[in-house]
């Protein structure tokens, strides 16, 4: 057994480690913390959509103790500024020079909380961050240390006061994940942990162990990109992404960045399945959080209350899977 | 019959207001009507059930059940037609009649009559006016000019509904079937209950279908009764006659006797009235007709001595003289000239409409010609439903795996034979492929495992685990695994990998070879 592939193991282990110890904070939601440890194995970027009071704070906190990195969260609001995000020039008296003071984008793991609270000037300086991993503040670029990853959320029921987000910045998220009430028995695992020798209602990771380091993630995100992708895998891949270009009831479908997210994040998921290349069925697990907000649906479809996910499925069950 | 009891009021009705008085009159005896619907349906539906279950041929006792509906039919009519007239139509007098009434009724029973277009105003003719051959036929002609139409109508709309209701029921029924059972019953709730042999579907359909059947089938009766009422009323002016009927008790005498009499004598000089009113004497009637009012009212002994005091009255041997005034037109010869003219336009439009009549009638018939040697042609498709015999079953499900099609001619006879041949030879690659399709060919064929149509690999390995046992399912497992770490991962395993695989695949698969 060569070291390439001992190391290989390792991340394995640490991968599904990681996963574990998320679920052991953030409960019933096996799905929501399978697609975000993709993402941060993607060095992606999520789209957290939510009603208020799911833990995607909570998430975000135990998934930075769980890889021992930093975080920080900022509350997307209509005054915020772009300063705010990225960080900003004070002058200081004492040395009579400008000093830079560095946003809260400066971290591992960034949650911008209802990112469409602020306006697109704000949003754009975030999104930019997101697509360079770097900052320019008065001239001055400074990158961002990885891994770096950024959770936005955003509230389906709330739209007074938004600014949604543009297509165009909307595909620069990896995955758009849709997150929903736990089940009874979830719920009540959720309410017996919060509130057992409890004080306040304010959120414990104390559970979550640190099971990875910063560098131990930015290996395996090498070896996610190094995870083999046949051909007709990657062919299929690209099937899906066009197949949405030609559905009916699409007004605008997904671009070729839709099939890059599909490929990187299914590679991803061959890792967290230990395993190092890409099958199908990978690709058909990605497939609809990496498409969903990179579609817009016919007007009449949404008249008709029909959701991505639904001609996303469609879709998957009329794409031929490959056969070699 | 006797009108001076008639339940409703007699009068002229638009035709949609006919019908809907029928189902009023099922309304008012829904009770009882249903009593009989119950009790006499649900024998054939047990009879059906049970050839379902017990025989190959389902979709024959679905067809059945549906054929020897009317027999229910009649009885409901029994019902309407003598409450209509005031007459008791008790539940099992009812029933013990139905023997009776599927004899009158036999040639909506085992005839093609059985798909007449208007049933439900047609078959009155036959139970309630006993009347068969040549006489029901100019009877029906009669009626059929004022509400043939209109009796297909309520046929289709009846029609229409059951089959909503039908599949109302079905997808009630599905949406109940949890998410995670409904990919091992099939792709889609249509494939489910209709592209199925299976028997529990068949049942599932033929239950669904009585269910719908029972909620609309009294009302399809009641609107065709109330329709062929309406029409009896107009044709033979029963209202006129039941108001004379009043006047008559109100008045008893000659002058009442004469009016009375001048409404009697233009019926029976009338062809509808001679065939509404062919048996003479009740007891005649009861034993033609189980609803002996609708029949002859007055004997000849009656009416013979009141036509003549008629004749002899002083009211019909007065001369009366009438003057009156008559228009002299100046220009005849001009009418004469538009009638010509309108007479030609006239003749020239009845031409081309008897051409396009014609011509529409003839591409009718060749239509049927057609729908009628395509389903010749097609006989091998469809006929396998039916469970005739001397058919085979229906054929078996096509396999799409992956986007292309799975057929046993692509697979060798010996499908282990084959593996181990390949894998020695050093085609490592072919006789995993090989392994991987014969086993998802044998659990579709072997197992009935039901596939999307663009399974991957791993919705090969949910479908197998959930609709085949453990063992079968791990074995399977292990097989997938096999195929994709080669297929997909580049990876060859080794002899230890794959010979028990070969080995122990005829205990899990091998059941046809």
């Amino acid at each position: 057994m060569t070291d390439q592939q001992t190391d290989a193991g390792q991340l394995y282990q640490q991968v599904q480690a990681l996963r574990t110890e998320i679920e052991r904070a953030f409960i019933g939601q096996a799905s929501v913390v399978d697609d975000i440890v993709l993402a941060l194995l993607t060095a992606g970027h999520v789209l957290l959509e939510g009603v208020p009071g799911l833990g995607k704070t909570l998430l975000v906190k135990s998934m930075s103790k769980a890889i021992g990195g930093e975080f920080s969260r900022i509350q997307f609001t209509p005054d915020l500024m772009p300063s705010d995000v990225s960080g900003h020039a004070v002058y200081d008296p004492k040395s009579e020079k400008f000093r830079v003071r560095r946003g809260p984008v400066f971290t591992n793991l960034l949650l911008a909380d209802e990112i469409n609270r602020a306006p697109a000037k704000t949003q754009a300086a975030l999104l930019e961050v997101m697509q360079e991993n770097q900052v320019t503040i008065e001239g001055q670029s400074a990158h961002l240390k990885p891994p770096f990853m950024t959770v936005a959320t955003q509230n389906p029921v709330e739209h007074e006061g938004t600014y949604p987000l543009p297509e165009a910045q909307l595909d620069r998220f990896l995955f758009k994940v849709l997150i929903d009430y736990p089940d009874h028995e979830a719920e009540k695992k959720i309410v017996s942990a919060v509130t057992a020798e409890r004080v306040g209602d304010s959120l414990y990771v104390d559970d979550v162990k640190t099971v990875m380091s910063c560098d131990d993630v930015i290996a395996a995100q090498q070896l996610v990109a190094r995870t083999r992708i046949d051909d007709v895998v990657l062919d299929y891949a690209v099937r899906i992404a066009r197949q949405t270009r030609q559905a009916s009831g699409i007004r605008m479908g997904a671009g070729p960045r839709g099939a890059i997210s599909i490929v990187r994040a299914s590679r991803a998921c061959a890792v967290l399945q230990s395993r190092d290349f890409v099958t199908p069925d990978d690709v058909r697990k990605v497939a609809v959080p990496a498409l969903r907000h990179r579609i817009a649906l016919a007007p009449e479809l949404e008249i008709e209350a029909y959701r991505p996910d639904d001609i996303l499925r469609d879709i998957l069950e009329s794409v031929d899977a490959p056969r070699t | 019959m006797n009108l001076e009891n008639v339940t409703i009021e007699m009068r002229p009705r638009s035709e949609w207001e006919a019908t809907d008085l029928g189902a009023r009159m099922i309304r008012r005896d829904a009770k009882a009507i249903y009593a009989v619907w119950f009790t006499v349906t649900l024998p054939f539906l047990a009879l059906a059930l049970l050839l379902n279950f017990l025989t190959p041929y389902g979709a024959l006792a679905m067809l059945l059940y549906w054929w020897f509906e009317p027999v229910a039919d009649g009885a409901i009519l029994r019902i309407i037609s003598r409450r209509l007239f005031g007459e008791d139509a008790d539940v099992t007098a009812t029933l013990k009649a139905v023997p009776r009434l599927c004899w009158m009724n036999r040639i909506y029973l085992l005839s093609p009559y059985r798909l007449h277009f208007a049933r439900s105003v047609a078959m009155p003719v036959t139970q309630l006016e006993g009347l068969k051959g040549p006489a029901r036929r100019t009877r029906s002609k009669v009626l059929n000019l004022r509400i043939f139409n209109y009796g297909v109508g309520i046929t289709a709309v009846y029609a229409h509904l059951v089959m909503a209701l039908y599949l109302g029921v079905i997808l009630i029924g599905y949406s109940f079937i949890p998410e995670i059972y409904r990919s091992t019953l099939g792709d889609s709730w249509l494939e489910l209950f209709w592209m199925t042999s299976s028997t529990s579907a068949t049942a599932i359909g033929l239950l669904s279908f009585y269910i719908a059947q029972s909620a609309l089938q009294p009302w399809y009766v009641g609107a065709g009764f109330g329709l062929y009422i309406n029409c009896r009323t107009q044709l033979e002016a029963w209202d006129v006659e039941v108001a004379f009927r009043r006047i008559v008790q109100r008045r008893a005498g000659v002058a009442a006797a004469i009016v009375l009499a001048m409404f009697i004598l233009p019926q029976f000089l009338s062809p509808a009235m001679a065939l509404a009113q062919e048996p003479d004497t009740e007891i005649a009637a009861e034993a033609a007709d189980p609803d002996p009012g609708f029949v002859g009212f007055w004997s000849d002994d009656e009416v013979k001595p009141a036509l003549k005091s008629v004749r002899s009255s002083e009211a019909l041997q007065t001369t009366q003289r009438i003057e009156d005034w008559q228009r002299i037109r100046s220009d005849e010869t001009k009418e004469k000239q538009d009638a010509n003219s309108s007479g030609w336009i006239r003749n020239m439009l009845n031409a081309v409409f008897k051409l396009v009549s014609t011509a529409l009638e003839f591409a009718l018939w060749i239509i049927v010609a057609i729908l009628l040697i395509m389903m010749f042609l097609t006989r091998d498709r469809w006929l396998p439903y039916l469970g005739l015999p001397g058919y085979g079953p229906p054929a078996e499900r096509r396999i799409f795996l992956a986007g292309g099609e799975l057929t046993a001619d692509e697979l060798p006879d010996d499908i282990v034979d084959a593996v181990l041949g390949a894998w020695r030879a050093g085609h490592k690659r072919e006789a995993l492929s090989l392994l991987y399709q014969g086993s998802v060919f044998a659990a579709v064929r072997e197992h009935g495992v039901r596939l999307p149509r663009s399974a991957t690999e791993g919705a090969c390995v949910r479908a197998v685990s959930a609709q085949t046992d453990t063992e079968r399912a791990n074995f399977f497992r292990r097989v997938v695994s096999v195929w994709i770490g080669c297929a997909y991962g580049d990876q060859e395993p080794d002899d230890d990998a794959v010979l028990p695989l070969c080995d122990e695949w005829r205990e899990h698969f091998g059941a046809t070879q």
